[in-house]
């Protein structure tokens, strides 16, 4: 086991202006093993997000248990660990793909894929440099782009710099938040490819697509998530 | 990850003080104004751990208390209860285990000239305005034993170029040069003696954005390159959530919530933070 949920539930109170309180999901379980890939399904405002988020700690759980089997630590109930613990599984353990480009300005996209290689795992900044090139290349990033700040990319083109960021590390669990969504059909099926390598290396993964298509390729099984009534 | 600095129960009352002042004071009452005896409470039980290499980011706006646990921590003034220690830091390995209010003030003085640097929002602050750029990086290395003046001319600088400061300006008076070169003299006087903690109050506040957005990124790599644990102050939640990973959120003196930076800035649970998230632009 890789990753346990089991009854999560998390809801928004808001306190400030019009006082409310927002139900965002309820009761899910499920397991997740290594090499797995779990894919999340459902209308748009069912919470699919927010499961990944919860699992990141991005949210904080309302109710139910986030069990992560960490390599370094054992068994984490993500759900109160210690936020230095949270940090140091992000930066060795748990990646995460937002639907949106996370923004670092200023920094080359060669740089911001080699960045978490050379500050967490020292590995040595020539070749993280070396390793991100060649990653971006295959995700078909032009060469005369590597040196340049993303935020003046395409929404594909920043998707796929996010994704190789989250991944050069190979993380032991991927979570994947509509990865394919601003992706042209070529790109996607890179994208699906490097994530199958992945799953080969018994990384595991949570993902949300809206693609029929993607989901079917790279899923193992399918969690339906309903929205919450 | 290693706890470098333990702050507990920090406290600065200003004022004759009386037994009701924490009680009657801080965000459940909307003031930090003590109706009882007229003491304002700057900040109290202010609590929290700095990791080695982390940034920690204080958020809040004037009249949280940000500054003053700055300033506590600097021994700029005394708190009037709390502690705080240090834990296996590089040069302070005589100040383990002990308390740093209580340390005697030789003591203070070793550790602000080596170990905890202070980065203010105004540079004059933290600048003599007589001596040149490079003569206040030299007057740091002065106090703590730096004697042979070439070594002295070229640590200064490779520190001021290492800010990418102009260094055909290094003779200049701090007011002849703008608000961003100040900054970068400021900052390079922070690091001279190599501090393992460094403490920046609103670094960048009042720069023109252009300029901010330089300093920012000066900092950021110094934090890379350098290894060093910050605390980050400021009220602007753009720049805490580029810089730091936890966050610590005040309001009248007292921490309302603390999380990790994303978490703080997502699904912030206290009413304050909500209302500071929300009124982002």
């Amino acid at each position: 086991m890789l990753l346990r949920v089991e009854n999560l539930s998390k809801k928004f109170e808001i306190k400030v202006g019009q006082k409310k309180l927002i139900e965002s999901i309820n009761g899910i379980s499920f397991e997740l093993e290594k090499g797995e890939f779990l894919a999340l399904c459902g209308p748009s405002g069912a919470g699919k997000s927010s499961i990944l988020k919860c699992i990141y700690r991005t949210y904080i759980p309302t109710k139910g248990h986030i069990l992560y089997n960490s390599y370094e630590y054992g068994l984490v109930p993500i759900q109160k660990a210690p936020d230095w613990q949270m940090i140091r599984l992000r930066r060795k353990e748990i990646g995460y793909v937002s639907q949106f480009f996370s923004v670092i300005p200023r920094v080359s996209a060669m740089d911001i894929v080699a960045e978490p290689l050379v500050r967490y795992f020292g590995v040595d900044e020539k070749e993280a440099r070396e390793r991100a090139r060649w990653l971006l290349r295959r995700l078909g990033i032009p060469s005369n782009l590597l040196d340049a700040y993303p935020s003046t990319f395409s929404g594909g083109e920043q998707q796929r710099v996010n994704i190789a960021r989250a991944i050069i590390w190979k993380p032991r669990l991927l979570l994947l938040d509509e990865p394919t969504a601003s992706l042209d059909e070529k790109s996607a099926r890179i994208v699906l490819e490097l994530l199958k390598e992945l799953k080969e290396e018994e990384v595991g993964m949570i993902g949300i697509f809206h693609n029929e298509a993607h989901l079917k390729a790279i899923a193992d099984k399918v969690l339906e998530v309903k929205k919450y009534e | 990850m290693r706890v470098v600095l333990r702050v507990s129960n920090l406290t600065k009352i200003h004022g004759r003080g009386c037994p009701e002042c924490l009680s009657l004071t801080g965000p459940e009452h909307e003031t930090n104004l003590c109706k009882r005896c007229g003491s304002v409470v700057a900040c109290a039980n202010v609590s929290f751990e700095l990791y080695e290499g982390e940034i920690l980011g204080i958020l809040g706006e004037s009249g949280s208390g940000k500054s003053t646990v700055i300033k506590l921590l600097n021994f700029e003034m005394e708190p009037t209860f709390g502690e705080a220690y240090l834990y296996n830091v590089r040069g302070a390995e005589w100040a383990n285990g002990k308390n740093l209010f209580s340390l005697n003030s030789y003591q203070k003085r070793m550790l602000k000239n080596k170990v905890i640097s202070v980065v203010y929002q105004n540079p004059l602050l933290g600048l003599n305005a007589n001596v040149s750029a490079a003569g206040n990086v030299a007057e740091r290395l002065l106090v703590s034993g730096w004697r042979n003046y070439s070594l002295i001319n070229a640590r200064v600088e490779s520190l001021l170029e290492k800010m990418e400061f102009p260094i055909q300006r290094m003779k200049d008076l701090p007011k002849s040069l703008s608000g961003g070169m100040q900054q970068r003299v400021q900052i390079a006087k922070a690091l001279a003696n190599e501090p393992s903690i460094l403490l920046l109050d609103e670094p960048t506040t009042g720069l023109d954005l252009s300029v901010q957005a330089r300093v920012l990124d000066l900092i950021r790599k110094l934090h890379r390159e350098l290894n060093l644990s910050m605390i980050f102050v400021s009220h602007d939640l753009r720049v805490i959530n580029l810089l730091a990973d936890r966050v610590i959120v005040m309001k009248l003196g007292r921490i309302v919530e603390m999380g990790l930076t994303d978490q703080i800035l997502n699904d912030p649970q206290h009413e304050y933070t909500q209302l500071l998230v929300s009124s982002q632009l």
